[in-house]
C-alpha cells in the first residue's frame, strides 16, 4: 500500500522532470504516437465567427492520429497540423468517423465531434484508418479518409494506467486514469477511464479550460459467435474562448495572441465567449461471427445534450466590443467621415497605454444597466401590464444546440473462395438540433426584454414586426429565460453499400457503391414579428437521393513494391447550413438547392521494406455545385446581412511523397513533402438578403476562379531524425517548412459592383481584388521519451509495472510569426464612384496565430 | 544492383514530376470585363413597361394589377437621393418607365440595380398627382437581378417633353440647347428652378435633402420625366445631370 502511494506520489511529481533516469531492466513501452496523441490533443481552439460553436472545428485533427507506418500521413497528421494543414486541402467533412461501428459525423455539418471524447486518449487508441479512396471493412467512406475506432472493453489492454501531463497550450494539467480488465474466462471485459484538464490560463490571455471524460464499457462474448458491447462516455467541458482580431489591436497589444473576448472586472480577468459543450454517447454492439469466413456487426448508438458558447448582447446601446472598428485609431485619424489624426494618435496612445481600453469594460457595461431605468407597457403580451426596473442594455447570451442523434449500422462481411472479400452496410442516421438562446447574465440590470431592435428601427410604427415571438410580445427576460431564435433542424440519411475486393497473385481490385437518401427541414419554434408566416412550423421538405462509386486496382510488383490507382464518383446532398439563407428568422432557402458532385483519382507508388519505406502519390479531385452561406452584421444595413453563394466549383490536385529509412539499427530519417494546388474552379452566384427583409438586395458574380482555397498550406516539407536508444530512450528532431497558405477572402470585392471604378491592373484594383498569401513559414519540433521497467518490487498484483516519461516541444524556435488562418471581414464599403477612396483597410482581415514554443510534458505508470 | 539504380531514379523522375506539376500549372484569377450579364429572359417571362402602363383603365382610382399579370423588369433610374422617401423609378428596355412606391426604410435599391417585380394580383395601380405609380408590391416579390440594362435617354425637346409626359413618364430624357436655368421659389421641403430651351420652359424641382446644388449655367440636362399636378417636370439624380 505505501508502495502504490509512494508510486503516485512519484507520478505526480513527474511533471517537473526525472527525465534521466536510466534502469537496465527498463523495457520499452513507449510510443512517440502516444505523445503526439496527447499533443494533438491540446491545439488551439479559435473562433472562427462567432456563429462557431465549435463543434468540429474545435480539434480538428485528431482524425490524423494512427497514420500507421505510412511515412506520408505519419508526418503529414502531426508536423504539419501546428499551421492546420489539410490532407489534399479537404475540409473536415471529407474524413469521417466510426466507433464500435457507428458513424459519428454530425449531419449537419459532416464534422467528427472529437470534442464528445475529448481527454480519454487512453481508450480511444484502437483505431483502423483508410486513407484516400482505398477500401476498408467498416464503410463506403469518404474522399479524404475513413477511421473506424474500437473503443470496446475487450479491445483494450488490460492493464492500470495513471498519467499526468503539464503543458502550455490550451491546457496546463491534465489527470488521466484508466483501468481495464481484459476479457475474463467468462467472457466478460470491463473498462472505465476518467480524465481531467484544467488550465486557469492557457496560452493566450484570459483563455481558460475545465474539461471532465468519463467513460465505461462493458463486453459479454456469449458462445464462440456473439460478443456484445456497451459503451457510454461522455466529456462536459468548459473553455474560455480565443477570437480572431485585427492585425491593429495586435500591434497596439504588442502581443500576436491578443483576444479581444476578455476584461477585467474586479480585478480578474472575465472572457464573455465560453464554449460549453456535454454530450453524453452510447453505443451498443454486436459481433456475430457466422463462421470463419463471415462476420456481422450491427450496432446502435444514442447521444444527446447541449453545446454552447456566450457572447455580449445589447439592445440600443454603444458596441461592446474593444475591437469594433469604430473604436480603434485608425478610425478616428483615417476612416471617419472627419479624419482627425491628431486625435488618433491620442486614441492610439491611450489604447497602447491603459489595458482597460484594449480589452471589455465590464464595469461600464454594469454602469450603463444600473443607470438604466425603463418601463415597460403590456408586458408578457398583458394589456395593461407595466413591468418597471433597470432594462439591461447589455447581456451576456447563451447561444445553445442541443442535439438528438441516434444512429444504427450494420455490416457484413464475407469471403468468396480465396480471392474475393464482400463488404456491404446499411445506415440509418437521425438528428435533431434544437437552435435557441437564453439569458446568461444580466450583467447588473434587472430584465431584458425580447424585442427585435432592428426591426424596431426599421419598423417604428409596427407592434408586431419587432416581436421576435408573436405569440408572446414584449416579453419580459430573466437569467435562463430563452429568446431571440429557437427553431429545429430535423435531418435523415438512410444508406446502403456494397464493396467487392479481389485478390489475385499480382493485381488487387475493388469495386464498391453506395446509395442514401437524405431529408431534412427546419420547423421554427416562433412565430418572428417580421415573417410571422414563414418563421414557424415546418418548412419545405428537402430530399436528396445521392449515388456514390469506387474502384481500384493494385499492381503488387513484388512483395514489397506496389503500384496502385483509385477513383470515385459520387454526389452529397448539401448541408443544411448553406441551403437556409436564415434560419434564425425563417424558412427561406436558397432558390436552387442541389447535390455536390465529387471526381476525384488517385494515383501512386510504394514501397515497404524494412528499413525503406516510401510512398509517392498524386491526386486529382473535382468539387461541382457546392453551396454557402455567409452572415455578417453590416453597419450600411444595419443589420445581418445574409451571403447566400452558388455554384462553387473546386479544383484540388498535387503530389504527396513521404520516406522513411532507418540509416542505422537506431537512427531512424523521415522526409515528407506535400504540394499541391487547391483552386476555386468556377464563377459564383451571390444573392444578398438582410434579416429584416424577404427582399433580395442584390444578384452578382463573385469572380472566384482561380482563388486559393484558403486557410492550408499547399506546400508542406519535413525532415527529421529519430534515434532510438537500446535503453528505452528515444529522441527525435524535425524541421518543418510552409509555403503556399492563403487569406479567406471576403466573394463582395471580387465582384464587378466593387471593382467598376478602378482600372484593371491598377495598384487599387489588386488592393480590392487580390487574395492575401501567407508568408512561408518553418517550426522545428522535439519529441523524447523514456520508458522504464520498475523493479520487480514494484509490481502491482504481479504485473510488471512502467513508469514513461515523454517530452514534447514544438516550434522550438519560438517562431511566433505563423499566421495559420484568417479571414477578410465580410463588410466591405465599396465605391460609388471614381473619385471614392479604396476602403480595404476600413475592416480589415482578421488573423490568428500559431503559439510560440510549446509543450506537452507527460508521466504515465502503468501495471 | 542495376535494377535498384535504374528503380531509384525512376522514382526521383517520377518526384520531380510530381512536383513541378502543380507548380508549373499555377493559375491566376481573372476579374470582371464588364457589368454582370443580365441573364436572358425565358421568352415570354416579363410584360414590357410600356405594356404595363397601358394595363391602367382606372381612370384616377387605385386598380389592382389582375391576377395573372407577367412579371416586369426594369433597372432603377432615380431613387430616394431626390425624391421622396420610399420613390423608385424604373425603366425597361421599351422606353418607357413607372414609379414603383416602396416602403420606407430597408430595402435600399441603388440607381442602375435591375428589378424584378411581380405585382399580379397584389400591386396597386394609380396616378399619384398625376404620375402613374405602382404600390403595394410586397418587398418580397421584388427582387433585385445580376447585371445592368443599359438605358440611354431620349434625346428630346422641352416641347416633346411636355407633348409626351404620360408616355414618357418616369423615363430617361436627355434635353440640349437648355438657354437659361433660372432659380424660383423655394419651400420646406426644396427649390423650384425653371428650364428653358428654344421651345419652351419645363419645370425642375430640387429636394434641400438631396445636397444638390445646381448648375445655373448648364446647356444640357438629364433626368427623369415627372408629372406634378398634371403638369410635366423634370428630375435630376445628381449635380452630375446638368452639364
Amino acid at each position: 500500500m505505501l508502495r502504490k502511494k509512494l508510486l503516485l506520489l512519484l507520478l505526480l511529481c513527474a511533471g517537473t522532470g526525472a527525465f534521466a533516469q536510466i534502469d537496465s531492466t527498463a523495457k520499452k513501452d513507449t510510443t512517440i504516437d502516444e505523445l503526439k496523441e496527447g499533443v494533438l490533443d491540446n491545439i488551439p481552439v479559435v473562433s472562427l465567427d462567432e456563429n462557431d460553436l465549435g463543434d468540429g472545428g474545435s480539434q480538428n485533427t485528431s482524425s490524423l492520429l494512427t497514420a500507421g507506418r505510412d511515412p506520408f500521413y505519419s508526418a503529414a497528421s502531426f508536423n504539419f497540423s501546428a499551421v492546420r494543414f489539410k490532407i489534399r486541402g479537404y475540409d473536415n467533412d471529407l474524413f469521417s468517423t466510426y466507433m464500435n461501428g457507428i458513424p459519428m459525423d454530425n449531419l449537419d455539418n459532416g464534422f467528427t465531434p472529437f470534442g464528445l471524447w475529448g481527454g480519454l486518449n487512453d481508450v480511444m487508441r484502437n483505431r483502423d484508418v483508410s486513407w484516400g479512396l482505398r477500401y476498408n471493412t467498416f464503410a463506403f467512406g469518404d474522399i479524404g479518409s475513413n477511421t473506424n475506432i474500437d473503443s470496446r472493453a475487450s479491445r483494450q489492454r488490460a492493464q492500470t494506467s495513471i498519467s499526468y501531463a503539464s503543458s502550455n497550450r490550451n491546457y496546463n494539467n491534465r489527470f488521466m486514469i484508466t483501468h481495464s480488465t481484459g476479457l475474463s474466462k467468462k467472457g466478460w471485459a470491463f473498462t472505465v477511464s476518467g480524465s481531467r484538464r484544467s488550465a486557469g490560463e492557457g496560452y493566450v490571455p484570459g483563455t481558460y479550460y475545465d474539461g471532465w471524460g468519463y467513460f465505461a464499457a462493458v463486453d459479454k462474448r456469449i458462445g464462440q459467435k456473439h460478443l456484445l458491447s456497451l459503451t457510454a462516455f461522455g466529456a462536459p467541458t468548459e473553455n474560455g474562448r480565443q477570437g480572431a482580431t485585427v492585425q491593429e489591436m495586435i500591434d497596439l497589444s504588442g502581443t500576436n495572441y491578443y483576444n479581444p473576448n476578455w476584461g477585467y472586472q474586479n480585478g480578474k480577468k472575465r472572457n464573455a465567449s465560453i464554449a460549453r459543450s456535454h454530450q453524453p454517447v452510447f453505443i451498443l454492439t454486436h459481433d456475430y461471427r457466422l463462421n470463419n469466413n463471415t462476420s456481422i456487426t450491427t450496432a446502435v448508438g444514442y447521444s444527446f445534450g447541449d453545446r454552447s458558447i456566450t457572447a455580449l448582447d445589447w439592445y440600443n446601446a454603444a458596441d461592446p466590443r474593444p475591437d469594433y472598428y469604430r473604436y480603434l485609431p485608425s478610425y478616428t485619424a483615417k476612416w471617419s467621415s472627419a479624419p482627425d489624426p491628431v486625435q488618433g494618435q491620442l486614441v492610439y496612445d491611450l489604447m497602447k497605454n491603459d489595458i482597460n481600453y484594449r480589452q471589455i469594460n465590464w464595469q461600464n457595461l454594469y454602469n450603463v444597466n444600473r443607470a438604466s431605468f425603463a418601463t415597460i407597457n403590456n408586458a408578457n403580451g398583458v394589456a395593461g401590464n407595466s413591468v418597471s426596473g433597470h432594462r439591461s442594455r447589455y447581456i451576456i447570451e447563451e447561444r445553445i444546440i442541443n442535439t438528438q442523434r441516434f444512429n444504427a449500422n450494420s455490416v457484413i462481411n464475407t469471403k468468396f473462395g480465396d480471392n474475393i472479400d464482400f463488404t456491404a452496410g446499411a445506415s440509418y442516421q437521425y438528428q435533431n438540433n434544437h437552435y435557441y438562446k437564453k439569458v446568461d447574465d444580466l450583467l447588473g440590470g434587472d430584465f431584458y426584454v425580447n424585442l427585435n431592435q432592428f426591426a424596431e428601427r426599421d419598423f417604428p410604427v409596427d407592434n408586431l414586426a419587432n416581436q421576435f415571438d408573436v405569440d408572446h410580445p414584449n416579453r419580459i427576460l430573466k437569467v435562463g429565460d430563452k429568446f431571440g431564435y429557437d427553431y429545429n433542424i430535423n435531418i435523415n440519411k438512410a444508406a446502403a453499400w456494397a464493396q467487392g475486393v479481389f485478390k489475385f497473385s499480382k493485381f488487387d481490385f475493388f469495386l464498391a457503391g453506395s446509395v442514401s437518401q437524405t431529408q431534412f427541414h427546419r420547423d421554427g419554434n416562433v412565430r418572428n414579428g417580421l415573417f410571422p408566416n414563414d418563421s414557424y412550423g415546418k418548412g419545405t421538405q428537402n430530399n436528396f437521393t445521392n449515388y456514390g462509386g469506387k474502384g481500384g486496382v493494385t499492381y503488387k510488383i513484388n512483395g514489397r513494391n506496389y503500384v496502385y490507382a483509385n477513383a470515385s464518383y459520387q454526389t452529397r446532398a448539401p448541408y443544411f447550413e448553406n441551403v437556409y439563407v436564415s434560419p434564425r428568422t425563417r424558412n427561406t432557402q436558397q432558390s436552387d438547392v442541389t447535390s455536390e458532385t465529387i471526381q476525384t483519382a488517385e494515383a501512386g507508388y510504394i514501397l515497404n521494406a524494412p528499413k525503406f519505406k516510401i510512398r509517392l502519390g498524386g491526386y486529382y479531385t473535382l468539387f461541382q455545385d457546392g453551396m454557402d452561406v455567409m452572415s455578417y452584421y453590416d453597419d450600411f444595413y444595419q443589420n445581418f446581412v445574409n451571403y447566400s453563394i452558388s455554384g462553387i466549383d473546386k479544383l484540388h490536385f498535387g503530389g504527396e511523397f513521404g520516406i522513411e529509412a532507418k540509416v542505422t539499427p537506431t537512427i531512424t530519417v523521415n522526409a515528407a513533402a506535400a504540394l499541391g494546388r487547391y483552386y476555386y474552379d468556377s464563377k459564383w452566384k451571390g444573392v444578398t438578403t438582410v434579416d429584416n427583409s424577404a427582399s433580395v438586395l442584390g444578384q452578382q458574380i463573385i469572380y472566384a476562379e482561380n482563388f486559393r482555397v484558403p486557410s492550408t498550406p499547399m506546400e508542406a516539407y519535413s525532415l527529421g531524425a529519430t534515434y532510438r536508444s537500446p535503453k528505452f530512450w528515444f529522441i527525435s528532431l524535425t524541421g518543418n517548412y510552409f509555403d503556399q497558405s492563403y487569406l479567406s477572402f471576403n466573394p463582395i470585392r471580387r465582384t464587378y459592383k466593387a471593382l467598376q471604378f478602378v482600372t484593371p491592373g491598377s495598384a487599387g484594383y489588386n488592393e480590392i481584388f487580390d487574395q492575401t498569401k501567407f508568408d512561408a513559414q518553418y517550426t522545428v519540433d522535439f519529441f523524447g521519451g523514456y520508458s522504464w521497467k520498475l523493479p520487480k518490487d514494484w509490481e502491482v498484483s504481479h504485473k510488471a509495472t512502467f513508469l514513461v516519461f515523454n517530452l514534447g516541444i514544438n516550434n522550438i524556435l519560438n517562431n511566433k510569426d505563423i499566421v495559420t488562418g484568417g479571414y477578410e471581414q465580410l463588410r466591405y464599403d465599396g465605391q460609388t464612384g471614381t473619385s471614392d477612396p479604396i476602403l480595404t483597410g476600413k475592416f480589415p482581415a482578421k488573423l490568428y496565430y500559431a503559439y510560440g514554443l510549446n509543450f506537452f510534458a507527460s508521466a504515465t505508470l502503468r501495471f | 544492383m542495376r535494377f535498384k539504380k535504374i528503380k531509384y531514379s525512376a522514382i526521383v523522375a517520377a518526384m520531380a514530376i510530381v512536383s513541378m506539376l502543380p507548380v508549373s500549372c499555377d493559375k491566376q484569377p481573372i476579374g470582371p470585363t464588364g457589368p454582370d450579364p443580365v441573364g436572358p429572359a425565358a421568352p415570354g417571362t416579363y410584360i414590357t413597361l410600356t405594356a404595363f402602363r397601358a394595363l391602367y383603365t382606372g381612370g384616377g382610382a387605385d386598380m389592382t394589377v389582375p391576377a395573372g399579370t407577367k412579371k416586369i423588369r426594369g433597372v432603377v433610374v432615380s431613387n430616394n437621393s431626390n425624391e421622396a422617401a420610399g420613390n423608385y423609378r424604373v425603366q425597361d428596355e421599351s422606353g418607357s418607365g413607372v414609379i414603383l412606391y416602396s416602403a420606407i426604410g430597408s430595402p435600399v435599391y441603388p440607381l442602375g440595380t435591375v428589378l424584378e417585380i411581380d405585382a399580379a394580383g397584389v400591386g396597386i395601380l394609380a396616378p399619384y398627382n398625376g404620375d402613374l405609380e405602382l404600390r403595394a408590391v410586397p418587398q418580397a416579390k421584388v427582387t433585385i437581378v445580376a447585371g445592368t440594362i443599359a438605358i440611354t435617354p431620349r434625346t428630346a425637346t422641352v416641347a416633346q417633353v411636355i407633348a409626351n409626359k404620360d408616355l414618357w413618364a418616369s423615363s430617361l430624357v436627355k434635353i440640349t440647347g437648355i438657354t437659361s436655368i433660372t432659380t424660383g421659389s423655394t419651400n420646406g421641403t426644396g427649390t423650384n428652378y425653371t428650364i428653358t430651351d428654344a421651345t419652351g420652359s419645363l419645370a425642375l424641382f430640387v429636394r434641400t435633402a438631396s445636397g444638390i446644388t445646381v448648375n445655373n449655367s448648364g446647356t444640357t440636362i438629364t433626368g427623369y420625366v415627372s408629372i406634378f399636378n398634371s403638369t410635366a417636370q423634370i428630375g435630376i439624380r445628381s449635380a452630375a445631370d446638368i452639364q
